[in-house]
């Protein structure tokens, strides 16, 4: 998988940079407009993480690069802006999802994967990991070849669990990932914890290992080790 | 009251400077009179005989007239009312006789006079004020519409608007020199508060950035093995930058809405949005054991925007879960335009004249804004929000505004 992130905070392009090498990603970086235009026209990307406020122009005026060179590519517009306009263009443009500053990598990670399957696969996808399946198309859970009923919000969080693998995912980002930010959540986490023992409850009544490892107090991570 | 008295004053006045002219008028007629009679005497011996005009007797000796004029009253013959005369008489010496000459001239009756006086002073008094009263109203028209016109405009101005006070030259000094000053100040005042609406989103926004390298970075760390304590340290950092997020964007919602940036769409249905929200919402209900009763009998219908109004039920619905206790409740009425959302909570009701403002905090860890928002976004929707404690359950009421004046 290759990626290209255009955005002109270094840190923010370096610690982004960073997460998705680790996630064995190729990545390229391009902090403003004009090495992003130059690097679009040249290569070919599967994922493009586009920030719209850049200092020499406009990330939406991007789309038309891609949509000459890139037509494959996945793209998801990073933005300061909470607007709905912005959102709305972006998507008319073509862009795939749209997330606003500041995100969790999690979050940025799970909506990578996301595009990538809708791109990919057509929406036709299974997700494996050891004895849990996941279609994604049917939404559908199978544990140890066995069909699980989930709700819409334990479907969710596993899912986002499998795209964290092995990463400690908070309470907060979890939290964040279910109920979006419309929800002012105070410090009320009752139902974190009820939605994942509900998960682990499931997968074990249909045989399976429990993955999701407690961290200290502030958060949970899925891992086999 | 001064009219009046003005009125009785040149009414007096002019009653007697009248009369003594008619009166003097009258004397010196008569003397005049009698210089005609005395010559007429003289030529043909004729003693004159005009009751009462002219009378002339042969006097015996001369005879002084202690007073030669007099007033008197002289009725006629068919007639029961006396006529007032002023009477003249003399002693002539005419051919060696001795003359008394009695000469009368009637004179215009004090009560006639006065009547001519009133009569014609009131109809000029009444024929001023007409015309003063219709001038002036003219006058005050001319004068004050100019001037109306822009004090309508001031009464109706709100710095929402897009377009500047303009107001109208009136052409009278006072009032263009006023004109100028409020326009000014309007402008000064609408440019200041613009810029800070402007600084306020753009300050929230350039927060977003560094926020974001903050989270994903302490996001990054936190994947470390770190020692306990440290690892604790960087997740309260990380709960701490968490909160500072929900505040700024918390503020810069405000702040959109405020600028007026959500465009509204018709007859948004509460009903639909209820559904949908409670069904959303349901799992984390659930997860507290709460139990929520809808009772929807027809539905609120506003011209709103659908994102603002999907906040709202979203922030309403999920503090009346939060603030709510294990095995709680909340009801849901939908009713004749009146939305009521009671939980179960704390036994404690709360203060509905701060509960709606920003910063205000049920515990320290919610971002305060909230309420603040809904608040805000029902101000925005033309709806009106209200908090009560009835019967141990907290309520917050929304309908629709009574009346359509909205500042």
């Amino acid at each position: 998988m290759k990626i290209l992130i255009v955005e002109d905070e270094k840190t923010l392009l370096a610690t982004i940079g960073d997460f998705f090498a680790g996630q064995n990603y190729i990545c390229e970086l391009a902090g403003n407009f004009m090495t992003a235009d130059e690097k679009l026209s040249i290569y070919e990307y599967d994922i493009i993480l586009l920030d719209i406020t850049l200092p020499d122009g406009n990330g939406l005026n991007l789309m038309k690069t891609i949509k000459e060179y890139n037509k494959k590519a996945g793209v998801i517009i990073i933005s300061a802006k909470n607007s709905l306009n912005d959102k709305i263009n972006g998507l008319d443009l073509g862009a795939d999802d749209y997330i606003t500053k500041p995100f969790e990598l999690a979050e940025l990670n799970s909506r990578v994967k996301a595009v990538i399957r809708r791109r990919q696969f057509n929406g036709n996808s299974i997700i494996k990991y050891n004895e849990i399946e996941i279609n994604t198309d049917s939404k559908e859970v199978a544990v140890c070849g066995q069909n699980v009923v989930f709700t819409k919000k334990e479907y969710d969080l596993l899912l986002f669990f499998i795209v964290n693998k092995n990463r400690v995912l908070t309470k907060e980002a979890i939290a964040e990932h279910l109920w979006q930010d419309n929800i002012d959540l105070a410090d009320n986490f009752d139902f974190v914890y009820t939605h994942i023992n509900m998960v682990r409850k499931k997968i074990k009544q249909a045989g399976g290992n429990d993955y999701i490892k407690t961290q200290y107090s502030m958060g949970y991570k899925f891992t086999d080790l | 009251m001064l009219l009046i008295f003005m009125f009785l004053i040149i009414s007096i006045v002019s009653y007697f400077v009248l009369q003594k002219n008619i009166e003097d008028e009258a004397k010196e007629n008569l003397t005049e009179r009698i210089s005609v009679i005395d010559k007429k005497i003289q030529e043909s011996d004729i003693l004159p005989d005009i009751y009462p005009i002219v009378q002339a007797k042969k006097v015996m000796r001369t005879e002084t007239i202690a007073k030669p004029f007099a007033t008197v009253f002289i009725s006629h013959e068919n007639n029961e009312e006396y006529q007032k005369y002023i009477e003249y008489r003399t002693i002539s010496k005419i051919n060696g006789n001795y003359y008394l000459i009695t000469v009368r001239q009637s004179v215009v009756e004090n009560k006639e006079l006065l009547m001519t006086i009133v009569i014609s002073l009131l109809s000029i008094l009444l024929l001023t004020f007409t015309l003063a009263y219709f001038l002036s109203k003219k006058m005050t028209e001319l004068l004050w519409s100019d001037f109306e016109s822009n004090l309508i405009q001031i009464e109706n101005f709100n710095f929402h608007q897009q377009h500047r006070l303009i107001l109208k030259d009136t052409g009278v000094e006072e009032f263009d020199r006023l004109n100028k000053v409020v326009m000014k100040l309007t402008d000064k005042l609408k440019k200041d508060y613009h810029n800070l609406k402007e600084f306020s989103e753009n300050a929230s926004h350039e927060l977003q950035t560094p926020l974001a390298v903050i989270s994903t970075n302490l996001e990054e760390v936190l994947q470390e093995d770190l020692p306990k304590n440290t690892s604790e340290k960087v997740y309260s950092t990380y709960q701490t930058i968490k909160k500072l997020s929900k505040i700024n964007q918390g503020l810069l919602l405000l702040t959109k809405i405020d600028n007026k940036q959500f465009t509204k769409s018709k007859d948004i249905s509460f009903a639909d949005m209820l559904n949908k929200k409670i069904e959303e919402l349901m799992p984390l209900a659930e997860s507290k054991q709460i139990t929520i009763k809808t009772n929807i009998t027809n539905d609120l219908k506003v011209n709103a925007n659908r994102q603002l109004i999907e906040i709202l039920l979203s922030n309403l619905l999920s503090n009346a879960i939060i603030h709510n206790i294990t095995n709680g409740y909340i009801k849901i009425t939908l009713q004749n335009e009146n939305l009521t959302i009671c939980n179960s909570g704390k036994l404690t009701g709360l203060d509905n004249k701060t509960i709606f403002r920003r910063f205000t905090k049920r515990d320290s860890e919610s971002s305060g804004l909230g309420l603040a928002i809904a608040k805000q976004i029902c101000k925005t929707s033309k709806l009106d929000i209200d908090y009560k404690f009835i019967q141990n359950e907290h309520c917050i009421i929304i309908k629709k505004y009574a009346s359509s004046r909205f500042l």
